[in-house]
């Protein structure tokens, strides 16, 4: 179920119209958290299609499948469970690691150009150090739609 | 040029961009930024201030005592300015209340990206959505609406989110909020609901006080002033409703668009742009002296300048009165006849400006800059073209027909962007 606002959010304004969506711009998420997971898809759903992936080798295959209708691409900092973390798999995906150092299931990806969202359930992580290895965003877990939906915008404005 | 209402506008955004770069909020400061110089890429202390945040230096402190609060995300949401509204609620602590992390989904659910494989019309009103053009957004959704294949689901709920946002919160009254009471006149109050709950609100508060007061001749005279406004609206409405044509989102309709808004300021500058040698001229003179008496009854100034102007503006004659072709022609200024030339001894094919002095008969000199845009044109280069058209009106706001070229091509560009013509009705009846 989409969350119903159950009020008007502003002073002055009518409730919202309240229609049940579909055929939303695809996000992939990959994290191996459930409970992250499951909140993050409930607060996306309203405007985003979310597909999962829990490690790495899966993400490379969803990334292999689904390139040409994801809209952006967010991944778990750690990834516990996995060979690449978010970091190096970020790295892999801006084409920034020799292909020597990459591991087999995760060569000749496709080009992905769209925002990859590092995700994270930790303060110690900075924002800049994210940019630094080709990361477009940093945010904490559980991911807010509107948080999201303005680091979007912004890096489709950027590119204006 | 840029007017009052832009400059303060522009300054108002550039303050808040300073005040959320201090509190930490850097992303959006940065995304406010890119928000407003996507709506106007004029404002160039915005672009200063976002190659400075962008550079990681610090943006000052804000110049004017910024209040971040609900009233202002209204006011901007009301305005068109999506983006800058959702970086506002993002920075502050305002997007984590309950109340403003609600309507920051709201945008955020407006905002988001269509799908990849979205048809062209839909990627044009994502266009629009995020660079200033709500209005054109709403436009676009609702001649889409009309056609087949239906469209997704998403998209009709962006749809009714936009007119729930654009058109029926502009005329919904708030029950907690009473007169301003520190408005220059009871008139001023009164009239104030135009400017939050638009034309139709406004126009039925100010007849109920004339009502009451009728020797107010101010009152009498604001009410006149409404029904002309109303009257119009409505007509535009019926017009653009009647029309089977695609009908393009500029100048007079969209003026009328932000008056039923009570986008006052808005209103006046789309009007100002119009009322000068185009074929509307006439009608957008009319109104902007209607709108003229709305500004000045809410700066507590007398509705009437004298009684002669008073009897000369109540009494109406026909709004649509159109000039003649000679009229028209005759009109035209050749006085300010310029020719661009390339200064060969400036880098990078800097052009120079050179006087000709007043034009004689009807001979208008081609400059070599609109020659360039033509060219670009004649190439299919649309968006180059207009901003040709643009960076020269910046430098002579004088050339309205500059200004009309750029919006021709504007249309033209979206146009060939979505299949049968997107840009459309803009108004839709009043009840």
């Amino acid at each position: 179920m989409i969350p119903r606002v159950s009020r008007p959010p502003a002073p002055g304004w009518t409730l919202p119209p309240t229609t049940e969506t579909d055929g939303r711009a695809l996000v992939l998420y990959v994290d191996v958290d459930d409970g992250s997971f499951r909140e993050t898809a409930e607060r996306l759903r309203a405007a985003y299609n979310v597909i999962r992936a829990q490690k790495d080798r899966e993400a490379c295959d969803a990334i292999r499948m689904y390139h040409q209708h994801l809209v952006a691409v967010l991944l778990d900092v750690d990834m516990p469970g996995s060979i690449l973390d978010g970091i190096l798999l970020t790295r892999i995906l801006r084409g920034r690691v020799p292909e020597m150092g990459v591991p087999p299931f995760a060569r000749n990806l496709p080009e992905l150009d769209v925002p990859i969202v590092l995700v994270t359930g930790s303060e110690s992580y900075a924002h800049e150090d994210m940019r630094r290895y080709g990361g477009d965003r940093l945010m904490q877990k559980p991911v807010e739609i509107h948080k999201l939906t303005l680091a979007l915008t912004d890096w489709h404005l950027a590119r204006r | 040029m840029r007017t009052g209402s832009q400059a303060a506008l522009e300054r108002e955004v550039d303050d808040v961009a300073r005040a959320l770069h201090r509190r930490g909020a850097v992303a959006e400061s940065i995304a406010l930024l890119r928000g407003a110089l996507a709506r106007d890429g004029s404002q160039a202390s915005s672009r200063q201030l976002l190659e400075a945040a962008l550079a990681g230096g610090p943006l000052g402190a804000p110049s004017t005592t910024v209040e971040l609060g609900y009233e202002l995300v209204d006011a901007w949401i009301r305005r068109g300015m999506l983006v800058e509204a959702l970086a506002l609620l993002g920075g502050t602590a305002l997007g984590s209340r309950e109340k403003g992390r609600e309507w920051a989904n709201l945008l955020g659910e407006l905002l988001a990206p269509v799908p990849v494989d979205a048809d062209d019309s839909l990627r044009a009103m994502y266009t629009e959505l995020v660079t200033g053009g709500a209005s054109v957004a709403l436009t676009l959704l609702e001649e889409r609406e009309r056609q087949a294949p239906p469209m997704p689901a998403w998209a009709g709920r962006r749809l009714a989110l936009l007119r729930w946002m654009l058109l029926d919160n502009a005329e919904v009254l708030d029950a907690t909020d009473g007169p301003d009471a520190t408005a220059p006149s009871e008139l001023a109050a009164v009239l104030g609901v135009v400017l939050k709950r638009g034309l139709l609100a406004g126009r039925a508060a100010v007849s109920e006080l004339a009502a009451r007061t009728p020797a107010d001749r101010d009152a009498a005279r604001t009410l006149a002033a409404l029904d002309v406004l109303v009257a119009s609206v409505e007509e535009e409405a019926q017009r653009v409703g009647a029309s089977t044509k695609t009908m393009p989102m500029v100048g007079l309709t969209a003026a009328l668009l932000q008056l039923r808004m009570g986008n006052l300021r808005e209103a006046m500058a789309l009007l100002e742009r119009r009322a000068d040698d185009s074929p509307d001229g006439a009608r957008a003179r009319r109104l902007l002296e209607e709108v003229d008496v709305l500004s000045r009854v809410l700066e507590g100034q007398p509705a009437t300048q004298d009684e002669e102007l008073s009897r000369e503006t109540t009494q109406l004659g026909p709004l649509f009165d159109e000039p003649t072709l000679d009229q028209r022609l005759d009109r035209q200024d050749t006085s300010s006849a310029h020719i661009v030339l390339p200064d060969d001894a400036e880098p990078s094919g800097r052009l120079t400006l050179v006087e000709i002095g007043r034009g004689e008969g009807r001979t208008v000199e081609q400059s070599s800059a609109d020659q360039q845009a033509e060219a670009l044109v004649s190439e299919g280069r649309l968006d180059e073209a207009e901003q040709v058209y643009r960076g020269l009106l910046a430098l002579f706001p004088h050339r309205v027909e500059w200004g009309r070229r750029a919006d021709e091509l504007r249309r033209q560009r979206l146009r060939q962007s979505a299949p049968d013509g997107v840009l459309v009705r803009a108004i839709r009846p009043i009840k």
